[in-house]
C-alpha cells in the first residue's frame, strides 16, 4: 500500500515535472507527462492533442555521424513524425520503434520525400552515432527515418522545445508527435496510437497544405 | 600485501552471504507454501493436537525433511524438454517454432505488431524478474512468484489472487489478471496457437532455473583458447597454467557465490583459421559461460564477431587488433589498446608533446587490411590536430629501393613516418641517413625487430614506440600477489607478458562476477563490467569500461630508443585517448 502510494506520488510528480511550457500552453493536462505508472483510462482509445512546439535549429548528430540542424536540415518543410527513445531501452522504445517500422512500411516511397520519421535519443551521453546506427539497422530503418543524438545540452533543448524533455531519461513518456515543418499543426499522441490514426493526421496536414497553396 | 588481505576478506564475506541457501533460492517459497497448506488442512480437521502424538512426525518432522530435501536438491534441473525449448523460443524471440503466427496487441488501441517486436524477454528479462525501464516496472513472472498463494499487489492498488496455469494463459491472451482487472497498458495481449501457449507456459515453469550456458548452481564453466603448435605453444601453456592456478585459489576460498570456477582449455593449431574453428567448437559444444584470456591474435576481429554472434563474453583476449569501435561489439572486453588505438596515441603524442604542426605524414606498410585500418586511425586522429597531409605507401620490406624512397620522401618534405611492417626499418633509415632525411619515426612496439637498436645514431630521439603496458604499471602489491601465485603452484615464467595478460583477464573476470552477485547471467555480468572505473589490476594500467567502451586501458605508453646507449627509455606520461568520441 505504501509502495503503491509512493508510486502514485512519483507518477504525479513526474506528470508535473514532465510538463513544460509549450505543452502546458496547449493544455495537454493530465495526459501530459504520461509516465511512471499513471495509467490512462482502460479501454479509452488514444487521441491526439494539439500542442504548441518550438523547433530549435540546433546542431545535432545523426546515425551516420553527420552534423545536422534540427529545424532546417532534419525537419525542413516536410511532414514529420517524431518519437523519443534510447538504445538501451528494452521495454517501451522497441514497441514505439515497431510502430515506426509499421509507419515506414505504410509510407512507402513517401518516406524521405515529403515525410520523415525522426527518433531522438533521450540518452545522448550513451547513444553515440554508432549506437543509433546499430539500432536503426536492427529495425530495418530506411533513408528518411532519421535517428538523432548530439551534445546533451543541445538535445535537451530540442526536446524541451517539442515538449518531450524528462529529467530522468528512463522515465520518458511513450508519445508520438506529428506535424508539418512548414505550417505547424502539431499533434501529440500518448502511449501507442494506431498507425492509421497517425497517417490520418498526416493526410489532414497534407490537405491543409494544399488548401493553403491554392 | 594489504590489498591481498582486503581482497580475501571481501570474498569471504560475500561467500557467507551467497552461501545461505535461502538467499537466492526461489524454491524456498514453494517449500514454505507447502508447509502452510498442510497446517491449514490438519488444523481444520483435528483442531489442537498433542505435541508428542504421531502427528508430530507428520507435521513437524516431515515438512522439515521435505524442506531440507528442497535445500539439498541441486537446483540444476534436467535439460529442457523439446516442448520447453519451443517455449524458450517464444519467450526470447517471440516467434512460433511450429511456424504459426504470434501477434502482440499493444496499447488501448490494440495495435497489432509481430510477436518479435514485444518479446517476454524484452520487458521481463531473461530471468523473468522484470527490469524497470521507461518508467515501467514489469512484473516478476518467475513461476514461484506467479503461483504465490497469497496473491499479488501491484501499484495503483491492483490486487489479485495467485495465478493458476489457466488464469495465466488467460492473462497472456486476454490481458486480465486472475481478479479480472485489466493489466497495465504496457503489457500487450498475444494471439498464438494453443500449442504455442502451452509451450510457453511449459518454459515459464523452467525459466527460473534456465541459467545461461556454462552456469550451474555450483559451478561456472569458463573456456579459453590457446595455440598448441609451433613456437607459441609454450606461450599458450603458460597462460593456461596461470589462469588455472588463479581459479584454483578462488575455488579454495569457496568460489564466487558458492560457484566453483572450471577452466576448459581448447587448444588449436597455429593459424587464425584453426583458432576460429576451435573457438566455434568451444562456444557451441562446451557449454561455457565466457571465454577468458584466449589467444586470438591472427583472427582478432573474426573472433570478436564470433563472440558477438554467439553472445559469449570474451574477456581479456590476447590480441593485436581490437574490434572495430564503430561495430560496438558488445561481448568483447579488451585489456589493452590494440594497434589502432596505439597509433592514435602516437598521433596525439606527436601533436601534443612533440608539437608537430600539420606535418607531412607518410604511412608505410605492406598494403594489407591492417595497414588500411591503421592508416585510417592515423588520418582520423590527425584531423583532430589539424593534420591534413597523411599519405600511405605500400612496400615489401627490404625489397624496395630504400635510397630512392628516402630521397623522394625528403623531396616531398615528409617529416613524420609511421612504419607499420615487420622488419626493413634499418635498411630504410640507413638510406635516410645517407640522404640526410631525418623524419620522426613512429611505430607500435609490437612491430619492432631486434635491428631497432642498430638504427643510425642520427635518429637519436627521433624514434618513438607505443606500448600498451610497461613494467612501470606494476604495483608492489600486484607483483607480490602474482609471484606468490607462481610460487605456490610451482609455475615457471614462460612468457611473462602473456602470462600477466591471462592472469589479469582472469582477475577482471572474477571481479566482474563478484560485482554481479549471486544472480548471475551474461547480461548482468556485462553490465557489471561496464561499471569498471579505474580498476587497479596491480600489473597493468588501470582498467575502465563503459557502455561504449570495451578497451580497459585506452591509450599507450611512449618509449623512445636511445641509440647511443642501445636501450629503450620510457618517454613522458601515459597517453590517454579515451576523450575522443
Amino acid at each position: 500500500m505504501i509502495r503503491a502510494a509512493t508510486m502514485l506520488t512519483i507518477a504525479v510528480m513526474l506528470i508535473f515535472s514532465g510538463l513544460n511550457p509549450p505543452a502546458a500552453v496547449a493544455g495537454s493536462g493530465h495526459g501530459g507527462g504520461h509516465s511512471g505508472h499513471a495509467m490512462p483510462t482502460p479501454g479509452a482509445a488514444t487521441q491526439g492533442k494539439a500542442v504548441e512546439v518550438e523547433l530549435l535549429d540546433l546542431a545535432l548528430v545523426d546515425q551516420d555521424g553527420r552534423k545536422v540542424r534540427f529545424k532546417s536540415d532534419v525537419i525542413g518543410d516536410r511532414l514529420v513524425i517524431i518519437d523519443t527513445f534510447y538504445t538501451t531501452c528494452d521495454t517501451i522504445c522497441p514497441i514505439l520503434s515497431a510502430l515506426f517500422v509499421n509507419l515506414q512500411h505504410k509510407l512507402g516511397s513517401r518516406l524521405g520525400r515529403d515525410v520523415v520519421l525522426v527518433s531522438i535519443s533521450v540518452d545522448p551521453g550513451i547513444d553515440i552515432p554508432a549506437r543509433l546506427k546499430k539500432y536503426a539497422k536492427r529495425h530495418g530503418a530506411r533513408p528518411g527515418w532519421i535517428f538523432l543524438t548530439g551534445g546533451k545540452r543541445s538535445v535537451d533543448r530540442v526536446l524541451r522545445g517539442i515538449g518531450a524533455y524528462v529529467r530522468d531519461y528512463t522515465q520518458h513518456a511513450p508519445a508520438i508527435l506529428v506535424g508539418d515543418g512548414k505550417h505547424g499543426g502539431w499533434t501529440r499522441y500518448y502511449e501507442f496510437p494506431k498507425p492509421d490514426l497517425v497517417l490520418g493526421r498526416l493526410e489532414e496536414l497534407r490537405a491543409a497544405r494544399l488548401a493553403k497553396a491554392q | 600485501m594489504t590489498k591481498t588481505k582486503e581482497m580475501s576478506r571481501h570474498t569471504d564475506s560475500e561467500q557467507r552471504g551467497g552461501g545461505d541457501p535461502c538467499a537466492g533460492c526461489g524454491d524456498c517459497d514453494r517449500g514454505r507454501d507447502a508447509l502452510d497448506t498442510r497446517r491449514g488442512v490438519l488444523g481444520n480437521s483435528r483442531g489442537a493436537f498433542n505435541l508428542w502424538s504421531p502427528w508430530t512426525f507428520i507435521i513437524v518432522l516431515l515438512p522439515t525433511v521435505f524442506l531440507s530435501w528442497l535445500f539439498l536438491r541441486p537446483l540444476l534441473a534436467p535439460p529442457l524438454t523439446p516442448q520447453e525449448l519451443r517455449g524458450r523460443q517464444i519467450y526470447f524471440a517471440g516467434t512460433s517454432p511450429s511456424g504459426g503466427r504470434i501477434k502482440a496487441y499493444i496499447g488501448n488501441d490494440r495495435i497489432a505488431l509481430p510477436g518479435s517486436a514485444a518479446t517476454c524477454d524484452s520487458c521481463h528479462g531473461s530471468d523473468g524478474r522484470g527490469r524497470p525501464e521507461a518508467g515501467r516496472i514489469p512484473s516478476d513472472i518467475t513461476w514461484d512468484h506467479l503461483m504465490k498463494p497469497y496473491g499479488h499487489s501491484h501499484p495503483l492498488d491492483r490486487k489479485h489472487p495467485a495465478f493458476t496455469e489457466a488464469s495465466l494463459k488467460r492473462s497472456i491472451l486476454n490481458g486480465h489478471d486472475p481478479a479480472g482487472n485489466t493489466l497495465d497498458v504496457t503489457m500487450p495481449t498475444y494471439a498464438m496457437s494453443l500449442e504455442d501457449i502451452n509451450d510457453l507456459i511449459a518454459y515459464m515453469k523452467r525459466l527460473q532455473t534456465d541459467f545461461d550456458p556454462g552456469l550451474e548452481e555450483k559451478s561456472i564453466r569458463i573456456g579459453t583458447l590457446l595455440p598448441a603448435g609451433g613456437r607459441t605453444a609454450a606461450i599458450g601453456q603458460g597462460m593456461v597454467e596461470v589462469m588455472a592456478a588463479y581459479f584454483e585459489e578462488i575455488n579454495s576460498r569457496g568460489g564466487i557465490y558458492s560457484r566453483k570456477l572450471k577452466l576448459i582449455a581448447a587448444p588449436y593449431e597455429t593459424t587464425g583459421q584453426s583458432a576460429l574453428a576451435g573457438a566455434t567448437r568451444l562456444m557451441d559444444n562446451e557449454d561455457i559461460f565466457a571465454v577468458v584470456g584466449a589467444v586470438i591474435a591472427g583472427a582478432d576481429r573474426q573472433m570478436a564477431e564470433l563472440a558477438e554472434d554467439k553472445k559469449v563474453p570474451l574477456i581479456g583476449p590476447f590480441s593485436f587488433f581490437s574490434a572495430d569501435p564503430d561495430a560496438l561489439n558488445e561481448f568483447t572486453f579488451y585489456l589493452y589498446s590494440g594497434l589502432s588505438e596505439q597509433v592514435r596515441a602516437l598521433v596525439d603524442f606527436a601533436a601534443r608533446d612533440l608539437k608537430l604542426d600539420n606535418p607531412r605524414v607518410a604511412v608505410l606498410g605492406q598494403g594489407d587490411d591492417h595497414q588500411k585500418d591503421l592508416q585510417t586511425a592515423i588520418t582520423e586522429q590527425g584531423k583532430v590536430h589539424g593534420w591534413s597531409a597523411v599519405a600511405g605507401f605500400s612496400i615489401v620490406p627490404n625489397r624496395f629501393d630504400a635510397d630512392g624512397a628516402a630521397r623522394a620522401f625528403k623531396e616531398q618534405g615528409v617529416d613524420c613516418l609511421f612504419y607499420l611492417s615487420f622488419g626493413g626499418l634499418k635498411t630504410l633509415l640507413e638510406a635516410a641517413d645517407r640522404a640526410d632525411w631525418r623524419p620522426h619515426v613512429f611505430l607500435p612496439g609490437a612491430l619492432i625487430e631486434k635491428e631497432i637498436l642498430e638504427l643510425p645514431v642520427g635518429f637519436q630521439k627521433r624514434i618513438y614506440l607505443s606500448y600498451p603496458t610497461l613494467p612501470s604499471d606494476q604495483t608492489p602489491a600486484g607483483v607480490s600477489e602474482f609471484q606468490a601465485l607462481l610460487e605456490k603452484h610451482e609455475l615457471s615464467v614462460k612468457h611473462l607478458t602473456s602470462q600477466i595478460s591471462a592472469y589479469v583477464a582472469a582477475k577482471i573476470f572474477v571481479e566482474g562476477l563478484k560485482r554481479t552477485g549471486s544472480e548471475l547471467s551474461r547480461e548482468k555480468f556485462i553490465h557489471s563490467l561496464e561499471k569498471f572505473y579505474q580498476f587497479q589490476t596491480g600489473l597493468t594500467p588501470r582498467v575502465t569500461y563503459g557502455p561504449n567502451r570495451r578497451i580497459g586501458a585506452l591509450g599507450s605508453h611512449i618509449v623512445t630508443v636511445d641509440l647511443e646507449n642501445k636501450k629503450f627509455t620510457p618517454f613522458g606520461d601515459w597517453i590517454d585517448i579515451s576523450d575522443r568520441g
